[in-house]
């Protein structure tokens, strides 16, 4: 004999017509002598259609616009800006890139300490230091000069 | 390989003419539980197809296009949902001032202001539920589809958001009723 909580359980498959013939059977027999269990699904379908009545109505009027496609098309089109908005994020992004530079650097310089290319070596190593500097000063424009810490003693 | 590209271009326009006959109304209708709001809604429904027309070669035809597409919404939403404050919308507030006389369209006005404030105070994933099931008509395990979760969860959630605007419903408009044993 199926209980009330199962029947509470299997209300939206009972009203989805999901449950299978023997389970739907047990279902209506045990509504027919639950008042309670008769009352939550009479209340689920009418709370169904009034959310239904509620939702539609609420919605049916909203239409796209004729253009609407040129006017996605067009936005397709334009190229994509990465926005940071948050300083935070701005901060992380010129330190990420300070290090991905600095690792570089340091790469370069190891190679060009084992021998072989080291003219060409000294160039890239210039070419990172200047640009670490660069951003370096960046960074240090972003942060008030009251949050920096001095390094070293 | 530009012919091949414009052949590319050609059909992507194609498919997006489709998708937005097919499937537009559609999704603007979802789009507007994100935001309670016209205007919103059809920017959020915008982003989408954006999304859609970048990423086209990446959509591999396995998932039905308006799940694909909903997908995106879905995203699209909840980071409207981040950024956005809620708010009444314009309309509410039209429709707040009207004279009604049908005391059926009264009741219905009247319950439509509540569910339009319990589903603005919702979280994405309940708001969702609610509009796969009652808008969209689906069944559970077609909302579980749509959103790759378990009809466990799909119920429980229409459980909570039911039992929300339950709360909120005036007594005399409450179609709910306590369960037994």
């Amino acid at each position: 004999m199926i209980t009330c909580k199962q029947t509470t359980d299997s209300v939206y498959d009972f009203l989805d017509g999901e449950l299978d013939e023997s389970v739907k059977a047990e279902v209506e027999q045990h509504m027919g002598a639950c008042e309670s269990c008769q009352a939550l699904v009479t209340a689920e379908r009418e709370t169904a259609k009034l959310l239904q009545a509620v939702m539609t109505t609420q919605t049916a009027g909203l239409r796209l616009p004729v253009d609407f496609v040129e006017t996605v098309q067009a936005k397709a089109a334009e190229p994509t800006v990465i926005r940071v908005s948050s300083p935070g994020m701005r901060l992380a992004i010129a330190a990420a890139f300070v290090a991905v530079l600095g690792i570089g650097a340091l790469l370069v310089n190891q190679n060009s300490g084992t021998g072989g290319g080291g003219e060409q070596a000294g160039v890239y190593t210039n070419m990172f230091a200047s640009t670490n500097l660069a951003l370096i000063t960046n960074v240090t424009n972003v942060i008030p000069a009251s949050q920096l810490m001095p390094v070293g003693r | 390989m530009n012919e091949a590209r414009t052949d590319e271009r050609k059909t992507t326009d194609e498919e997006l003419s489709q998708w937005v006959a097919d499937y537009g109304d559609r999704l603007l209708r979802a789009a507007y539980w994100y935001c309670r709001n016209p205007v919103d809604a059809q920017d959020l429904v915008q982003e989408t197809f954006v999304i859609a027309v970048k990423s086209a070669d990446r959509f591999e035809r396995r998932s039905a296009v308006y799940t694909w597409l909903y997908g995106i919404l879905r995203n699209v939403g909840r980071h409207y949902l981040r950024k956005k404050k809620p708010m009444v919308p314009i309309e509410s507030v039209e429709h707040m001032l009207e004279v009604e006389s049908n005391p059926d369209q009264i009741d219905l006005n009247m319950a439509t202001e509540k569910v339009e404030e319990v589903m603005g105070g919702l979280s994405a994933e309940h708001r969702e539920v609610m509009v796969l099931r009652y808008q969209d008509g689906l069944k559970v395990r077609d909302i579980a589809d749509a959103l790759g979760i378990t009809s466990g969860t799909v119920k429980s959630r229409l459980h909570y958001a039911r039992d929300a605007i339950r709360r909120n419903l005036p007594p005399d408009l409450n179609l709910f009723v306590p369960v037994g044993t």
